[in-house]
Protein backbone atom coordinates (compact mmCIF):
# COMPACT_ATOMS: atom_id res chain seq x y z
CA UNK A 1 0.00 0.00 0.00
CA UNK A 2 3.32 2.27 0.19
CA UNK A 3 2.35 3.42 -3.61
CA UNK A 4 -0.62 5.56 -2.30
CA UNK A 5 -0.12 8.97 -1.11
CA UNK A 6 0.56 8.54 3.07
CA UNK A 7 -2.47 10.76 4.01
CA UNK A 8 -4.39 7.80 2.88
CA UNK A 9 -3.19 4.54 4.33
CA UNK A 10 -4.72 4.08 7.30
CA UNK A 11 -8.24 4.70 5.46
CA UNK A 12 -7.26 2.44 3.18
CA UNK A 13 -5.86 -0.20 5.12
CA UNK A 14 -9.31 -0.15 7.38
CA UNK A 15 -11.33 -0.51 4.21
CA UNK A 16 -9.11 -3.67 3.52
CA UNK A 17 -10.36 -5.26 6.23
CA UNK A 18 -13.80 -3.76 6.50
CA UNK A 19 -17.27 -5.85 6.07
CA UNK A 20 -18.19 -5.49 2.11
CA UNK A 21 -21.31 -3.82 3.55
CA UNK A 22 -19.64 -1.23 5.15
CA UNK A 23 -17.84 -0.86 1.77
CA UNK A 24 -20.93 -0.25 -0.21
CA UNK A 25 -22.74 2.04 2.09
CA UNK A 26 -19.35 3.88 1.27
CA UNK A 27 -19.17 3.29 -2.13
CA UNK A 28 -23.10 4.71 -2.15
CA UNK A 29 -21.72 7.70 -0.58
CA UNK A 30 -19.49 8.49 -3.13
CA UNK A 31 -16.24 7.53 -1.76
CA UNK A 32 -13.36 7.14 -4.33
CA UNK A 33 -10.88 4.87 -2.03
CA UNK A 34 -14.07 2.96 -0.69
CA UNK A 35 -14.77 1.90 -5.08
CA UNK A 36 -11.18 1.45 -5.16
CA UNK A 37 -11.16 -0.88 -2.57
CA UNK A 38 -14.09 -2.77 -3.78
CA UNK A 39 -12.96 -3.86 -7.32
CA UNK A 40 -9.55 -4.84 -5.78
CA UNK A 41 -11.12 -7.27 -3.61
CA UNK A 42 -13.42 -8.81 -6.08
CA UNK A 43 -11.50 -7.95 -9.84
CA UNK A 44 -9.51 -11.23 -9.12
CA UNK A 45 -12.79 -13.52 -8.27
CA UNK A 46 -14.52 -11.56 -11.71
CA UNK A 47 -11.73 -12.36 -14.13
CA UNK A 48 -11.52 -15.68 -13.26
CA UNK A 49 -15.27 -15.86 -13.79
CA UNK A 50 -14.86 -14.15 -17.44
CA UNK A 51 -11.82 -16.02 -18.48
CA UNK A 52 -14.01 -19.64 -17.76
CA UNK A 53 -16.91 -17.79 -19.72
CA UNK A 54 -15.00 -16.46 -22.57
CA UNK A 55 -11.84 -18.57 -22.16
CA UNK A 56 -9.77 -16.17 -23.62
CA UNK A 57 -7.91 -14.18 -21.12
CA UNK A 58 -6.73 -11.02 -22.94
CA UNK A 59 -10.75 -10.50 -23.24
CA UNK A 60 -11.43 -11.02 -20.10
CA UNK A 61 -9.12 -8.79 -18.82
CA UNK A 62 -11.84 -6.21 -20.50
CA UNK A 63 -14.69 -7.85 -19.48
CA UNK A 64 -13.79 -7.90 -16.48
CA UNK A 65 -13.82 -3.63 -15.70
CA UNK A 66 -17.67 -3.62 -17.23
CA UNK A 67 -19.65 -5.44 -14.72
CA UNK A 68 -18.21 -3.24 -12.00
CA UNK A 69 -19.28 0.14 -13.79
CA UNK A 70 -22.53 -1.37 -13.98
CA UNK A 71 -22.55 -2.83 -10.68
CA UNK A 72 -21.47 0.92 -9.20
CA UNK A 73 -24.35 2.53 -11.35
CA UNK A 74 -26.53 0.36 -9.02
CA UNK A 75 -25.88 -0.03 -6.11
CA UNK A 76 -28.68 1.34 -4.95
CA UNK A 77 -30.69 -1.88 -5.89
CA UNK A 78 -28.19 -4.53 -4.41
CA UNK A 79 -30.22 -5.97 -1.11
CA UNK A 80 -28.12 -7.34 1.98
CA UNK A 81 -30.26 -9.91 2.09
CA UNK A 82 -28.15 -11.99 -0.90
CA UNK A 83 -24.49 -12.22 -1.10
CA UNK A 84 -22.56 -9.08 -2.70
CA UNK A 85 -20.10 -11.55 -4.63
CA UNK A 86 -23.42 -13.74 -5.91
CA UNK A 87 -24.72 -9.95 -6.60
CA UNK A 88 -22.30 -8.83 -8.97
CA UNK A 89 -21.42 -12.24 -10.60
CA UNK A 90 -24.69 -12.28 -11.90
CA UNK A 91 -24.16 -9.02 -13.50
CA UNK A 92 -20.62 -10.64 -14.82
CA UNK A 93 -21.91 -13.70 -15.90
CA UNK A 94 -24.93 -11.87 -18.03
CA UNK A 95 -21.97 -9.70 -19.49
CA UNK A 96 -19.62 -12.28 -19.87
CA UNK A 97 -22.10 -14.52 -21.86
CA UNK A 98 -22.69 -11.22 -24.15
CA UNK A 99 -19.49 -10.68 -25.08
CA UNK A 100 -19.16 -14.92 -25.85
CA UNK A 101 -21.80 -14.18 -28.11
CA UNK A 102 -20.57 -11.06 -29.86
CA UNK A 103 -17.63 -13.12 -29.99
CA UNK A 104 -19.03 -16.20 -31.79
CA UNK A 105 -21.12 -13.61 -34.41
CA UNK A 106 -17.38 -12.31 -34.96
CA UNK A 107 -15.95 -15.40 -34.86
CA UNK A 108 -18.36 -16.83 -37.55
CA UNK A 109 -17.79 -13.57 -39.39
CA UNK A 110 -13.75 -13.85 -39.37
CA UNK A 111 -14.10 -17.77 -40.52
CA UNK A 112 -16.34 -16.11 -43.28
CA UNK A 113 -13.57 -13.86 -44.20
CA UNK A 114 -10.96 -16.46 -43.93
CA UNK A 115 -12.80 -19.21 -46.39
CA UNK A 116 -13.27 -15.88 -48.69
CA UNK A 117 -9.80 -14.39 -48.55
CA UNK A 118 -7.95 -17.72 -48.43
CA UNK A 119 -6.02 -16.74 -45.08
CA UNK A 120 -5.87 -17.90 -41.75
CA UNK A 121 -6.70 -15.47 -39.45
CA UNK A 122 -4.94 -16.34 -35.89
CA UNK A 123 -7.20 -16.80 -33.04
CA UNK A 124 -5.91 -15.79 -28.92
CA UNK A 125 -4.41 -18.30 -27.53
CA UNK A 126 -6.34 -19.89 -24.76
CA UNK A 127 -5.44 -20.30 -20.94
CA UNK A 128 -5.56 -23.91 -21.65
CA UNK A 129 -1.54 -24.68 -21.29
CA UNK A 130 -1.89 -23.39 -17.89
CA UNK A 131 -4.73 -25.66 -17.05
CA UNK A 132 -4.36 -28.98 -17.98
CA UNK A 133 -1.30 -31.22 -17.58
CA UNK A 134 -2.04 -34.91 -17.94
CA UNK A 135 -4.30 -37.12 -20.23
CA UNK A 136 -7.18 -37.53 -17.66
CA UNK A 137 -7.43 -33.74 -17.28
CA UNK A 138 -7.47 -33.09 -20.97
CA UNK A 139 -10.56 -35.87 -21.32
CA UNK A 140 -12.32 -34.03 -18.53
CA UNK A 141 -11.45 -30.25 -20.13
CA UNK A 142 -12.70 -31.15 -23.41
CA UNK A 143 -15.83 -33.05 -22.33
CA UNK A 144 -16.64 -30.30 -19.81
CA UNK A 145 -16.61 -27.77 -23.63
CA UNK A 146 -18.43 -30.20 -25.38
CA UNK A 147 -21.48 -29.86 -22.89
CA UNK A 148 -24.23 -27.00 -24.04
CA UNK A 149 -23.89 -23.91 -22.41
CA UNK A 150 -26.17 -23.97 -19.37
CA UNK A 151 -24.65 -27.26 -17.79
CA UNK A 152 -20.94 -25.79 -18.80
CA UNK A 153 -22.00 -23.12 -16.65
CA UNK A 154 -22.83 -24.77 -13.11
CA UNK A 155 -19.87 -26.99 -13.38
CA UNK A 156 -17.98 -23.90 -13.76
CA UNK A 157 -19.09 -22.21 -11.13
CA UNK A 158 -19.45 -25.34 -8.73
CA UNK A 159 -15.84 -26.53 -9.17
CA UNK A 160 -13.79 -23.31 -10.25
CA UNK A 161 -15.35 -20.79 -8.08
CA UNK A 162 -16.62 -23.00 -5.30
CA UNK A 163 -20.07 -21.57 -4.99
CA UNK A 164 -22.84 -23.47 -3.54
CA UNK A 165 -25.71 -24.92 -5.29
CA UNK A 166 -27.90 -21.95 -3.41
CA UNK A 167 -25.65 -19.01 -4.46
CA UNK A 168 -25.47 -20.78 -8.31
CA UNK A 169 -29.26 -20.83 -8.43
CA UNK A 170 -29.71 -16.79 -7.60
CA UNK A 171 -26.38 -15.79 -10.22
CA UNK A 172 -28.40 -17.84 -12.74
CA UNK A 173 -32.04 -16.91 -11.77
CA UNK A 174 -32.81 -20.90 -11.67
CA UNK A 175 -34.43 -23.01 -8.82
CA UNK A 176 -31.87 -24.93 -6.75
CA UNK A 177 -33.79 -28.02 -8.25
CA UNK A 178 -32.59 -27.28 -11.75
CA UNK A 179 -29.24 -26.25 -10.12
CA UNK A 180 -28.96 -29.86 -8.62
CA UNK A 181 -30.33 -31.52 -11.88
CA UNK A 182 -27.79 -29.92 -14.61
CA UNK A 183 -24.98 -30.48 -12.38
CA UNK A 184 -26.16 -34.49 -11.83
CA UNK A 185 -26.83 -34.15 -15.77
CA UNK A 186 -23.40 -33.03 -16.30
CA UNK A 187 -21.55 -34.88 -14.33
CA UNK A 188 -22.99 -38.02 -15.66
CA UNK A 189 -21.48 -37.05 -18.59
CA UNK A 190 -18.36 -36.18 -17.55
CA UNK A 191 -18.37 -39.45 -15.80
CA UNK A 192 -19.09 -41.69 -18.67
CA UNK A 193 -16.30 -40.33 -20.85
CA UNK A 194 -13.50 -40.58 -17.68
CA UNK A 195 -14.74 -44.36 -16.84
CA UNK A 196 -14.34 -44.94 -20.85
CA UNK A 197 -10.72 -43.42 -20.51
CA UNK A 198 -10.07 -45.54 -17.81
CA UNK A 199 -12.15 -48.66 -19.71
CA UNK A 200 -9.82 -48.51 -22.90
CA UNK B 1 -33.87 -35.10 -0.66
CA UNK B 2 -36.18 -37.38 2.23
CA UNK B 3 -36.04 -40.87 2.75
CA UNK B 4 -37.54 -42.97 5.53
CA UNK B 5 -34.61 -44.64 7.10
CA UNK B 6 -36.67 -47.91 7.51
CA UNK B 7 -36.83 -48.50 3.72
CA UNK B 8 -34.51 -50.25 1.38
CA UNK B 9 -32.79 -47.83 -1.02
CA UNK B 10 -32.89 -48.94 -5.06
CA UNK B 11 -30.01 -48.73 -6.79
CA UNK B 12 -31.36 -45.68 -8.55
CA UNK B 13 -32.13 -43.99 -5.25
CA UNK B 14 -28.73 -44.73 -3.80
CA UNK B 15 -27.25 -43.03 -6.82
CA UNK B 16 -29.61 -40.43 -6.66
CA UNK B 17 -27.94 -39.75 -3.37
CA UNK B 18 -24.34 -40.04 -3.73
CA UNK B 19 -24.72 -37.52 -6.52
CA UNK B 20 -26.82 -34.97 -4.08
CA UNK B 21 -24.23 -35.80 -1.56
CA UNK B 22 -22.04 -33.72 -3.75
CA UNK B 23 -23.73 -30.68 -3.73
CA UNK B 24 -25.27 -30.84 -0.21
CA UNK B 25 -24.63 -32.45 3.22
CA UNK B 26 -27.38 -35.12 3.77
CA UNK B 27 -29.14 -35.33 7.36
CA UNK B 28 -28.02 -38.06 9.50
CA UNK B 29 -30.70 -40.22 8.82
CA UNK B 30 -30.59 -40.69 5.08
CA UNK B 31 -26.70 -40.44 5.13
CA UNK B 32 -27.09 -43.75 7.53
CA UNK B 33 -29.57 -45.22 4.94
CA UNK B 34 -27.05 -44.44 2.32
CA UNK B 35 -23.84 -45.88 3.73
CA UNK B 36 -25.56 -49.11 4.75
CA UNK B 37 -26.46 -49.37 1.03
CA UNK B 38 -22.97 -49.15 0.04
CA UNK B 39 -21.49 -51.34 2.57
CA UNK B 40 -23.50 -54.01 0.60
CA UNK B 41 -23.72 -52.63 -2.86
CA UNK B 42 -20.01 -53.07 -4.85
CA UNK B 43 -22.00 -51.16 -8.18
CA UNK B 44 -22.75 -48.24 -6.34
CA UNK B 45 -19.85 -48.35 -4.28
CA UNK B 46 -17.69 -48.19 -7.32
CA UNK B 47 -20.29 -45.49 -8.85
CA UNK B 48 -19.63 -43.40 -5.94
CA UNK B 49 -15.95 -44.21 -6.69
CA UNK B 50 -15.99 -42.38 -10.04
CA UNK B 51 -17.66 -39.57 -8.88
CA UNK B 52 -15.32 -38.57 -6.39
CA UNK B 53 -12.51 -39.13 -9.15
CA UNK B 54 -13.92 -36.72 -11.21
CA UNK B 55 -14.48 -34.08 -8.29
CA UNK B 56 -10.69 -34.41 -7.27
CA UNK B 57 -9.74 -33.58 -10.97
CA UNK B 58 -11.94 -31.04 -11.46
CA UNK B 59 -10.82 -29.57 -8.11
CA UNK B 60 -7.04 -30.32 -9.49
CA UNK B 61 -7.21 -27.70 -12.49
CA UNK B 62 -9.16 -25.61 -10.11
CA UNK B 63 -6.08 -24.93 -8.09
CA UNK B 64 -4.29 -23.89 -11.40
CA UNK B 65 -7.53 -21.58 -12.28
CA UNK B 66 -6.61 -19.53 -9.44
CA UNK B 67 -3.26 -18.95 -10.28
CA UNK B 68 -4.69 -16.85 -13.19
CA UNK B 69 -4.73 -13.26 -12.21
CA UNK B 70 -5.72 -10.33 -14.14
CA UNK B 71 -2.93 -8.03 -15.18
CA UNK B 72 -1.09 -6.12 -12.85
CA UNK B 73 -1.96 -2.51 -12.78
CA UNK B 74 0.87 -0.67 -13.09
CA UNK B 75 2.15 1.58 -9.34
CA UNK B 76 2.34 4.74 -11.62
CA UNK B 77 -0.61 3.79 -13.42
CA UNK B 78 -2.18 3.33 -10.04
CA UNK B 79 -0.59 6.57 -8.32
CA UNK B 80 -2.71 8.52 -11.13
CA UNK B 81 -5.93 6.81 -10.76
CA UNK B 82 -5.72 7.52 -7.03
CA UNK B 83 -5.25 11.25 -7.72
CA UNK B 84 -8.24 11.22 -10.66
CA UNK B 85 -10.51 8.15 -9.93
CA UNK B 86 -13.17 9.88 -10.67
CA UNK B 87 -11.79 10.79 -14.16
CA UNK B 88 -10.52 7.26 -14.40
CA UNK B 89 -14.26 5.32 -14.33
CA UNK B 90 -15.49 8.14 -16.55
CA UNK B 91 -12.59 7.36 -19.04
CA UNK B 92 -13.33 3.59 -18.57
CA UNK B 93 -16.89 4.35 -19.65
CA UNK B 94 -16.01 6.43 -22.68
CA UNK B 95 -13.51 3.85 -23.51
CA UNK B 96 -15.69 0.73 -23.31
CA UNK B 97 -18.51 2.73 -25.45
CA UNK B 98 -16.01 3.73 -27.98
CA UNK B 99 -14.98 0.08 -28.37
CA UNK B 100 -18.48 -1.31 -28.65
CA UNK B 101 -19.41 1.44 -30.81
CA UNK B 102 -16.11 0.37 -33.22
CA UNK B 103 -17.65 -3.22 -33.05
CA UNK B 104 -20.66 -1.91 -34.47
CA UNK B 105 -19.34 0.19 -37.24
CA UNK B 106 -17.24 -2.74 -37.51
CA UNK B 107 -19.45 -6.01 -37.58
CA UNK B 108 -21.80 -3.68 -39.84
CA UNK B 109 -19.32 -3.09 -42.62
CA UNK B 110 -18.75 -6.46 -42.96
CA UNK B 111 -21.85 -8.10 -43.08
CA UNK B 112 -22.79 -5.19 -45.70
CA UNK B 113 -19.63 -6.17 -47.70
CA UNK B 114 -20.65 -9.96 -47.07
CA UNK B 115 -23.74 -9.26 -48.71
CA UNK B 116 -22.34 -7.74 -51.60
CA UNK B 117 -19.88 -10.19 -52.10
CA UNK B 118 -22.95 -12.43 -51.69
CA UNK B 119 -24.64 -9.99 -54.70
CA UNK B 120 -22.22 -9.92 -57.05
CA UNK B 121 -21.79 -13.89 -58.24
CA UNK B 122 -24.16 -15.36 -60.02
CA UNK B 123 -26.32 -18.18 -58.32
CA UNK B 124 -25.39 -20.67 -60.91
CA UNK B 125 -21.30 -20.46 -61.08
CA UNK B 126 -20.13 -23.56 -59.44
CA UNK B 127 -17.98 -22.37 -56.51
CA UNK B 128 -17.95 -25.13 -54.24
CA UNK B 129 -14.47 -24.24 -52.53
CA UNK B 130 -15.83 -20.79 -51.41
CA UNK B 131 -19.06 -20.96 -49.03
CA UNK B 132 -21.03 -17.57 -49.98
CA UNK B 133 -23.54 -16.80 -46.78
CA UNK B 134 -26.84 -16.46 -47.96
CA UNK B 135 -28.25 -12.87 -46.93
CA UNK B 136 -31.58 -13.18 -44.58
CA UNK B 137 -34.55 -12.12 -46.20
CA UNK B 138 -35.97 -11.21 -42.29
CA UNK B 139 -33.07 -9.09 -41.52
CA UNK B 140 -34.66 -5.49 -41.03
CA UNK B 141 -33.04 -1.88 -40.26
CA UNK B 142 -32.89 -2.32 -36.31
CA UNK B 143 -32.19 -5.93 -36.57
CA UNK B 144 -29.35 -5.12 -39.25
CA UNK B 145 -27.35 -3.02 -36.11
CA UNK B 146 -28.28 -5.75 -33.17
CA UNK B 147 -25.66 -8.12 -33.64
CA UNK B 148 -22.91 -5.78 -32.86
CA UNK B 149 -24.74 -4.70 -30.09
CA UNK B 150 -23.58 -5.54 -26.61
CA UNK B 151 -26.94 -6.34 -24.59
CA UNK B 152 -27.52 -7.77 -21.20
CA UNK B 153 -30.04 -9.87 -20.55
CA UNK B 154 -32.21 -8.21 -17.51
CA UNK B 155 -34.89 -10.03 -15.71
CA UNK B 156 -37.39 -7.85 -14.73
CA UNK B 157 -37.35 -7.45 -10.98
CA UNK B 158 -40.55 -6.68 -8.34
CA UNK B 159 -40.85 -3.06 -8.36
CA UNK B 160 -38.84 -2.27 -11.50
CA UNK B 161 -40.11 0.70 -13.63
CA UNK B 162 -38.87 1.18 -17.26
CA UNK B 163 -37.37 4.36 -16.14
CA UNK B 164 -35.43 2.79 -13.28
CA UNK B 165 -33.89 0.05 -15.84
CA UNK B 166 -32.98 2.33 -17.95
CA UNK B 167 -31.04 4.51 -15.45
CA UNK B 168 -29.32 1.86 -14.23
CA UNK B 169 -27.47 1.00 -16.90
CA UNK B 170 -27.55 4.62 -18.54
CA UNK B 171 -29.41 3.93 -21.29
CA UNK B 172 -32.66 5.72 -22.91
CA UNK B 173 -35.79 3.61 -22.23
CA UNK B 174 -36.86 4.56 -25.72
CA UNK B 175 -33.93 2.24 -27.03
CA UNK B 176 -35.53 -0.75 -24.35
CA UNK B 177 -38.83 -0.27 -25.70
CA UNK B 178 -37.66 -0.36 -29.65
CA UNK B 179 -35.23 -3.04 -28.80
CA UNK B 180 -37.79 -5.31 -27.18
CA UNK B 181 -40.32 -4.48 -29.44
CA UNK B 182 -42.52 -3.54 -26.14
CA UNK B 183 -46.37 -1.88 -26.81
CA UNK B 184 -46.20 -0.22 -24.08
CA UNK B 185 -43.90 0.94 -21.27
CA UNK B 186 -45.33 -0.84 -18.47
CA UNK B 187 -42.96 -3.98 -17.25
CA UNK B 188 -43.76 -6.52 -14.89
CA UNK B 189 -41.86 -9.28 -13.40
CA UNK B 190 -42.55 -12.27 -16.06
CA UNK B 191 -40.81 -10.02 -18.77
CA UNK B 192 -37.21 -10.62 -19.85
CA UNK B 193 -35.86 -7.48 -21.25
CA UNK B 194 -32.49 -7.02 -23.43
CA UNK B 195 -30.86 -4.33 -22.59
CA UNK B 196 -29.29 -2.74 -25.28
CA UNK B 197 -25.88 -0.87 -24.49
CA UNK B 198 -24.83 0.13 -27.97
CA UNK B 199 -25.22 3.86 -29.66
CA UNK B 200 -28.07 3.58 -32.01
CA UNK B 201 -27.18 3.85 -35.56
CA UNK B 202 -28.45 7.28 -36.88
CA UNK B 203 -31.07 6.88 -39.27
CA UNK B 204 -30.21 10.26 -41.41
CA UNK B 205 -28.06 10.38 -43.93
CA UNK B 206 -24.00 10.68 -43.60
CA UNK B 207 -23.55 14.76 -43.74
CA UNK B 208 -20.79 15.27 -46.45
CA UNK B 209 -18.85 18.25 -45.41
CA UNK B 210 -19.67 21.13 -48.08
CA UNK B 211 -15.95 22.50 -48.05
CA UNK B 212 -13.31 21.08 -50.10
CA UNK B 213 -10.05 20.83 -48.18
CA UNK B 214 -6.76 22.22 -50.54
CA UNK B 215 -3.33 21.88 -49.55
CA UNK B 216 -1.62 25.04 -50.42
CA UNK B 217 2.23 23.78 -50.50
CA UNK B 218 3.96 25.83 -48.01
CA UNK B 219 7.37 27.48 -49.21
CA UNK B 220 8.44 29.45 -46.26
CA UNK B 221 11.23 27.59 -45.47
CA UNK B 222 12.39 28.03 -48.29
CA UNK B 223 11.50 32.06 -48.61
CA UNK B 224 14.97 34.06 -47.10
CA UNK B 225 14.27 35.51 -44.01
CA UNK B 226 15.16 38.85 -42.50
CA UNK B 227 17.72 38.61 -39.82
Amino acid sequence: MKIFAPAGVNCLESMNTAEPSRLISDCIAGDEYAIEMLVRRYETDVFRLAVSIVEDALEAGEVTQEPFIAALKSLGSYQEKSSFKAWLFTIAVNISRSHLRKRKILERLTSALESVLQVDLQKQALPEESIIQNETEAVVWNSLNKLDEKHRMVVLLRYFHDLPVAEISQILSVSEGTVHSRLHNAREKLRTELSQLHGD
Amino acid sequence: MEINPLTQLTHEEARRLVDFSLDQALDAGTRSVLDEHLTTCMECRSYAGELDQLESVLRGMKHRWDRLRPAPLHPNELGDRSRNKVLGFADTIVATRMAVMILTVFAVALGAWQLSIGSLIPPNRHNAAIPIPTPSSLLTATGATAPGCNYIVYRVQPGDTLDGIASMFSVQKEWIVEFNHMQTEAVDRTMILNIPLCIPTPTGTIQVPAATITITPQLEANSPTPG
